[in-house]
């Protein structure tokens, strides 16, 4: 190699090397601190009872909100989902509609993680148990205390084939200082995406946003839901989270052991109106 | 399924040149020396993540996965656990059914509920685990079950009354490193886990201690877990459990009663027919 080739490469490296120290710079000053040293999070505020709230600055197609004939009324009238709602295929507006007719007869509205089975995603979103981030280079883990865990592989393409499964397949990188932006494909068709039980398909692909304020007290999550088996268009709301708190303290609350199945007997509901909780009944090893 | 990419991401390693990827790599480590503020944690005020750096040694997080799996639980030479003449019976009785057929027997919630497995239980589980280390805390996240269960450093244990009231199926865990080996204590079990896969039963005064370390070139983690429960045992005494390091491994989804991954490779591991 000659001496002006010599320099060209060298020059074409400190380049190369400034470069990513600049946008190194940049991306590593700005990575949220969604763990906050193990303090969990908590579903707070301005969510209505589909689980979602309107993203106030774009709300874009909105979400599956309750039926405007039978407005949700805590312990008066429970969840029933707007079945005709025009964003919805046709089928998944009648299986909605069977899921509310049922409702509005009186029956219960179980969503999957009300009776512990998995949430998914959106719907581990719904639950108001306390979530927790752990965070590295690598990958970042949200954790609830009612057992779920999902895991979040970061700076990384999707798998050529990644199944299905209740969590799906989730890549994810920071953007902007604030934000955790989360890309989650290879659900099976099992975890609700509102409290309603609207159905979709094994085609959902969520985009989440979670964004870390300014004084680290609270997290939106805006959530897109892409279906097109299921929805003419794209959905959207919104999660807001807030620092878990002790109750009746404002002591934050750290990790508890909670154990969805445990106690899972209901007296107060008819025995044929329950979900049943996921259990076994042989020994696979 | 087609594979998609995020607008922004970053291009995959491999896709990356040598020399551009051994350059970022150098700069990556200067720029994050000077680049992020110490940590402010908790205080609500601001302030960026600084991803957690095990000590030298230290660093145990990754997936794993049992060597080999034995049903019963046995002293670290392969022996039977002291047990008391009451408690051998009760193990005895439960083992028996538990042995004489596949299906679960109604006491054993692990299995049938998929509660938590307790400790030691779920150290000799055929499934895959795996270690997150974070600023203050290691956590043990087991795939049967999604078991989660958060060991605490450098604190001390809650006092006895609070482990009584407040039981919990993993049992409460601090831990603490003693050089290369992390140390786990816990107690405050509830007390209708069982020992083993067979039975094996304890008593509320059941504490046991878990110690860690790579071995093999760090190809391999071994815990040695001495148990002491007075009312069950006549003396404390100590078992042994090897894991093979798998970062070829993704954790999978846990839900009871469905069709999980393949463990009959796990030596030791029989299928019920």
């Amino acid at each position: 190699m000659s001496n002006t080739q010599t320099q060209i490469l060298m020059i074409g490296i400190a380049y190369a090397v400034l470069s990513a120290a600049a946008a190194h710079a940049a991306d590593s000053t700005t990575i949220p601190d969604f763990s906050s040293n193990g303090v969990g999070w908590r579903v707070a505020g301005n969510v209505d009872n589909t689980g979602l709230a309107e993203v106030p600055e774009d709300p874009g197609n909105g979400y599956i909100s309750h039926h405007p004939d039978w407005p949700y009324a805590q312990n008066v009238v429970n969840r029933v989902g707007d079945f005709t709602n025009p964003n919805l295929k046709p089928w998944a507006a009648g299986v909605l509609e069977e899921r509310a007719r049922k409702v509005m007869a009186g029956g219960i509205p179980f969503i999957p993680n009300s009776r512990c089975w998995p949430g998914g995603v959106p719907g581990m979103h719904f639950f108001p148990a306390s979530v927790f981030y752990l965070q590295n280079e690598d990958q970042v883990w949200i954790l609830n205390n009612r057992g779920e865990v999902r895991r979040v592989f970061m700076n990384v393409p999707h798998s050529e084939d990644p199944g299905y499964s209740w969590y799906g397949e989730s890549i994810g990188h920071y953007e902007g200082g604030d934000t955790l932006v989360i890309d989650t494909m290879g659900q099976d068709d099992k975890g609700p995406i509102d409290r309603y039980n609207t159905p979709h398909t094994r085609q959902l692909h969520v985009v989440e946003r979670h964004t870390l304020d300014a004084e680290r007290m609270n997290v939106r999550v805006v959530a897109t839901m892409v279906d097109p088996g299921a929805f003419k268009v794209p959905l959207k709301g919104m999660i807001n989270y807030g620092r878990s708190t002790v109750r009746g303290s404002p002591e934050p609350a750290k990790w508890e052991e909670y154990v969805c199945n445990e106690n899972s007997d209901e007296y107060f509901i008819p025995e044929e109106e329950l979900v049943p909780v996921p259990s076994a009944t042989r020994r696979n090893f | 399924m087609k594979s998609v990419k995020l607008a922004h991401m970053a291009r995959p390693a491999s896709a990356m040149s040598g020399r551009v990827l051994v350059a970022v790599g150098v700069l990556a480590m200067s720029a994050y020396s000077w680049s992020y503020p110490a940590l402010a944690q908790n205080e609500g005020t601001g302030g960026s993540f600084e991803f957690f750096v095990p000590g030298e040694g230290q660093d145990i997080g990754g997936i794993y996965w049992l060597k080999s799996y034995s049903a019963a639980i046995q002293t670290v030479d392969g022996g039977v656990p002291p047990y008391t003449p009451e408690a051998l019976a009760i193990y005895e009785e439960k083992r028996a059914r538990i042995e004489a057929s596949a299906e679960i027997i109604e006491e054993d919630q692990a299995r049938g509920l998929c509660t938590p497995d307790g400790v030691p239980r779920v150290l000799q589980s055929p499934y895959p685990f795996e270690i997150v280390q974070t600023q203050g805390q290691i956590h043990f996240l087991y795939e049967i079950n999604k078991i989660i269960r958060l060991v605490t450093m450098d604190e001390p244990l809650p006092d006895d009354d609070t482990l009584e009231i407040f039981p919990w199926y993993s049992g409460h865990s601090v831990g603490h490193w003693d050089g290369d080996t992390l140390v786990v204590e816990t107690g405050g079990f509830k007390n209708y886990t069982f020992l083993d896969n067979l039975g094996a039963p304890h008593g509320y005064g059941l504490r046991v201690t878990e110690r860690y370390r790579k071995i093999s070139d760090g190809n391999e983690l071994e815990v040695v877990v001495d148990i002491h429960d007075p009312g069950v045992f006549t003396e404390d005494w100590s078992a042994r459990f090897v894991y093979d390091l798998r970062p070829d491994l993704r954790m999978m989804d846990w839900n009871c009663g469905e069709v999980h991954r393949d463990i009959s490779q796990v030596p030791g591991v029989v299928i019920p027919e």
